[in-house]
């Protein structure tokens, strides 16, 4: 009792302090006009900056209180790193796309109800595993919608959401949640015949086909869907989830090497198809050739990144909005730009410690499928954040993908926060 | 083979935040190694960001009436330029084209980049975001006359004091206005020869009677009575003496570029065939060439920039001006061809061209005012007789009241 306590109280001291750390964020945004004026006439009380506070405030509040009420043996790490996260991101967007700062406090507030009700869902994770195949179906034919009656909400661009009355959700990242529940799930019952294969028994290849076959077909229709509309970054995404879950699942390091092979042939056909990844490719093996053209987004993204330095150049007074759509693909570019190496190794840091804590819950898991299931989140997080981080600072192709509770996107919020449930129910179910 | 997944879990573990921490160290080499490189790029749009957080200096002319200085709005500076037909001279300070005219030879000076060292522009700059405060210049220009002439559209026109060497105008048509430059540069630049070009220092004009005046010159200063014909070398090192051969000390955009090239043909050319199309000089080249004559025959530099702001907003230091004075004629040799000018036309020197440029008939008038305290070249490019006289007029009223 005394031990639940304390660490009690750690998570209410962590949420204390990431509350501090976003209070003084929208402070320091408030400040920034006459620090970059110099002159105190330009001070002007932003309302709108508390109000998002304070609804970030409320669903860090409940949370706990949930969390304390329904898993009181929980991980008390993972909620306060991606509240930090959330808390961070809302100053950020109200910084970088004022407009779009309330929608998404908003829908941070829509995304913590979700969080809520998995969490206070006893049997949420036995009915995802009971019914994956329903949740797969429909996830990929909602994935599909778009194809007919797609919307993008810049009004240009790959049409990926549905939408309706200015509000908008991107089904493919639905995708990414059905997939790691499909994936755990199949895998978690196929054990027996994935590790026999390991084991050099050498059935014949029937046998050695067999258990993949309804796997890589559903794998496939998802992978196709979203090559059909161009949506490449949650493609690649996709895949790369597929095999490192695979390879969770059998240590078998010749799935990796086999995956890297099938992503280099997929990079090499999908570069002679499609315009978008020829012009993404270019981008990133030159970005000065057309820093005024194609690569105007990774040239700009690169400036930014040189001119954050080590202590960045002060939230709310550097030009991260030069960079296009930086509030969503390139937010950590801003990140850099305005908080310096500090802040972006603070922000990989941060997701350093989410991976490590949900891995932690993978590797003491009671079952195969929890342990899969943690696993495959934890990886989705991890491969979105490398690949987006990856693509702004030139070490990978841009793939288009959300940074984890950082980039601005409801949708995946919505879902980063339902699969942070499941997490939180594993962390629970694990200690009780 | 090892089939334990819990290995599997940590080994993705460890090769995920692995990954992680290659990223880190690879964004050190944008942020720390190549900043420096990457910063300084010409289409790094911070850099426009921060000359507009620099508050540059006034340019003055000489009774301190601003050519250019710098208005404050919402956080940043925009530069103006409260007179219409000063361009030629101050040039322009555009966030997107960059500088020119005396805002690009003083730029460091008009931004006290030149006062401060990289550490205190950046602890100034980056942590204390104070705005960069340039200092001023005073030039020697006297804006009323600089705005009358721009006025008159004379193609070109140089009006320099004759004692101090002072550059009192330096006027160029067509030009533009340095306000509206970001709007106008397409229309501005569309034609080489046109409203950017300064045609007072840069256009080099047939020379006309100004040939015969320095080929007359250089025959009484060979002998009294003029009889001995120079041969062209003769020639070229006396007019070497007025330092037309020379680059010009000179404060903004300037041609010396072809005289190099011009005295190789000159060289080559039997001295009898000659003519104005062959010695080709800009208006301000012909304007120093009469000072030189008007002045008993001591040649010396010009200036446009008399005083820059000190550290201190009070205190203003001379500029550095050599003026280089050399004896080119002697007295008597002046004086003797003043009297065979008077003896022809008035007192005040007073030579003129016309002639073909391109297919165009140009005329210039470059003379004394009747004080002779000043000394003028004026080109019209369409031969404009009322537009010659009516500069003229212009600056004769002006010397008038000095």
């Amino acid at each position: 009792m005394r031990s639940l306590a304390f660490a009690s109280i750690t998570e209410r001291w962590l949420l204390g302090l990431a509350g501090v750390f976003t209070a003084t964020a929208f402070f320091t945004l408030q400040l920034a006009p006459v620090v970059r004026e110099a002159q105190w006439q330009t001070f002007s009380w932003q309302a709108d900056y508390w109000l998002s506070f304070g609804i970030w405030s409320i669903c860090a509040v409940v949370t706990h209180l949930t969390l304390e009420r329904v898993l009181p043996s929980r991980d008390r790490l993972i909620v306060p790193t991606v509240f930090l996260l959330a808390g961070w991101s809302l100053a950020l967007i109200w910084r970088l796309a004022s407009g779009f700062g309330l929608r998404q406090a908003i829908w941070l507030a829509i995304a913590t109800i979700a969080f809520n009700i998995v969490v206070a869902t006893p049997r949420v994770l036995r009915t995802f595993q009971q019914y994956r195949y329903l949740w797969m179906i429909t996830g990929i034919l909602l994935t599909a919608l778009p194809l007919f009656i797609g919307v993008n909400p810049s009004g240009f661009g790959a049409r990926l959401w549905l939408g309706c009355c200015g509000i908008y959700f991107q089904p493919s990242e639905l995708l990414k949640l059905v997939l790691v529940i499909y994936l755990a799930t199949y895998l978690a019952r196929n054990h027996q015949l994935l590790t026999r294969l390991d084991n050099n028994q050498r059935p014949n290849l029937r046998e050695q086909l067999a258990p993949f076959t309804p796997m890589l077909i559903i794998w496939g229709m998802s992978l196709l869907l979203l090559l059909n509309q161009r949506d490449l970054g949650t493609g690649s995404l996709l895949f790369a989830l597929f095999v490192l879950m695979l390879y969770q699942a059998t240590d078998n390091a010749l799935y990796l090497l086999v995956g890297l092979g099938l992503l280099i042939i997929g990079g090499f056909i999908t570069y002679q198809l499609f315009d978008v990844v020829q012009v993404r490719v270019n981008a990133w093996l030159n970005p000065w050739a057309d820093a005024s053209g194609n690569s105007y987004q990774i040239a700009q993204s690169l400036l930014a990144l040189a001119a954050g330095g080590l202590a960045g150049r002060g939230f709310g007074i550097g030009a991260p909005r030069v960079i296009p759509v930086v509030h969503s693909d390139f937010i950590y570019a801003a990140v850099i730009e305005e908080w310096g190496l500090i802040g972006g190794f603070a922000m990989l840091a941060l997701f350093a410690i989410l991976l490590a804590r949900i891995f932690r819950l993978s590797i003491l898991a009671e079952d195969k499928f929890r342990s899969y299931l943690a696993g495959g989140v934890a990886t989705v997080f991890g491969l979105q954040a490398i690949f987006i981080i990856g693509g702004v600072i030139k070490a990978l192709p841009l793939t288009g993908v959300t940074l984890p509770f950082v980039s601005y996107g409801g949708s995946a919020l919505l879902i980063n926060f339902i699969m942070l449930g499941l997490v939180m129910r594993l962390s629970a179910d694990r200690t009780a | 083979m090892s089939t334990n997944p819990m290995k599997g879990s940590q080994r993705l573990m460890l090769g995920l935040i692995g990954v992680l921490l290659m990223l880190a160290a690879y964004n050190l080499l944008w942020s720390v190694f190549r900043s420096p490189a990457l910063l300084t790029r010409d289409d790094n749009p911070r850099l426009v960001f921060a000359s507009q957080r620099i508050q540059r200096g006034d340019i003055l002319d000489r009774n301190d009436v601003a050519m250019a200085t710098s208005r404050y709005a919402n956080g940043l500076f925009f530069r103006e330029y409260p007179s219409l037909g000063t361009a030629p001279l101050t040039g322009y300070a555009s966030f997107n084209y960059g500088t020119s005219g005396l805002e690009n030879t003083f730029d460091a000076l008009l931004t006290s980049a030149d006062l401060q060292d990289e550490q205190t522009l950046l602890w100034q700059r980056e942590v204390l975001y104070e705005p960069q405060v340039g200092r001023a210049i005073r030039t020697t220009i006297d804006t009323t006359l600089q705005v009358a002439l721009a006025q008159t559209n004379i193609s070109a026109a140089i009006v320099i004091d004759r004692n101090s060497g002072d550059l009192l105008a330096i006027v160029s048509n067509p030009s533009y206005d340095a306000n509206t430059l970001d709007a106008d540069w397409e229309t501005i630049t569309e034609n080489d020869q046109g409203a950017l070009v300064n045609r007072g220092t840069q256009i080099a004009y047939p020379t006309g009677d100004l040939l015969k005046t320095l080929l007359h010159l250089n025959r009484l200063n060979l002998t009294k009575d003029g009889s001995y014909l120079p041969n062209q070398v003769q020639f070229l090192n006396f007019l070497d003496e007025f330092g037309i051969f020379r680059a010009q000390p000179l404060d903004i955009e300037h041609t010396d570029s072809h005289i190099a090239l011009m005295r190789t043909d000159l060289e080559q050319t039997d001295i009898a065939n000659w003519d104005g199309q062959m010695l080709k000089l800009t208006p301000l080249q012909i304007a120093t060439i009469l000072r030189t004559i008007s002045n008993q025959g001591v040649r010396s530099d010009v200036r446009l920039v008399s005083e820059t702001q000190a550290n201190s907003i009070d205190e203003w230091v001379p500029q550095r001006f050599n003026r280089n004075e050399l004896v080119v004629l002697p007295r008597a040799v002046v004086n003797s061809f003043r009297e065979e000018f008077q003896a022809q036309s008035a007192a005040a020197l007073q030579l003129s061209m016309t002639d073909f440029v391109d297919n165009t008939v140009v005329s210039w008038v470059a003379g004394e005012t009747q004080n002779r305290e000043l000394i003028w070249v004026v080109v019209s490019e369409e031969n404009d007789k009322a537009q010659i006289e009516s500069a003229m007029a212009t600056i004769e009223a002006f010397a008038s009241t000095e």
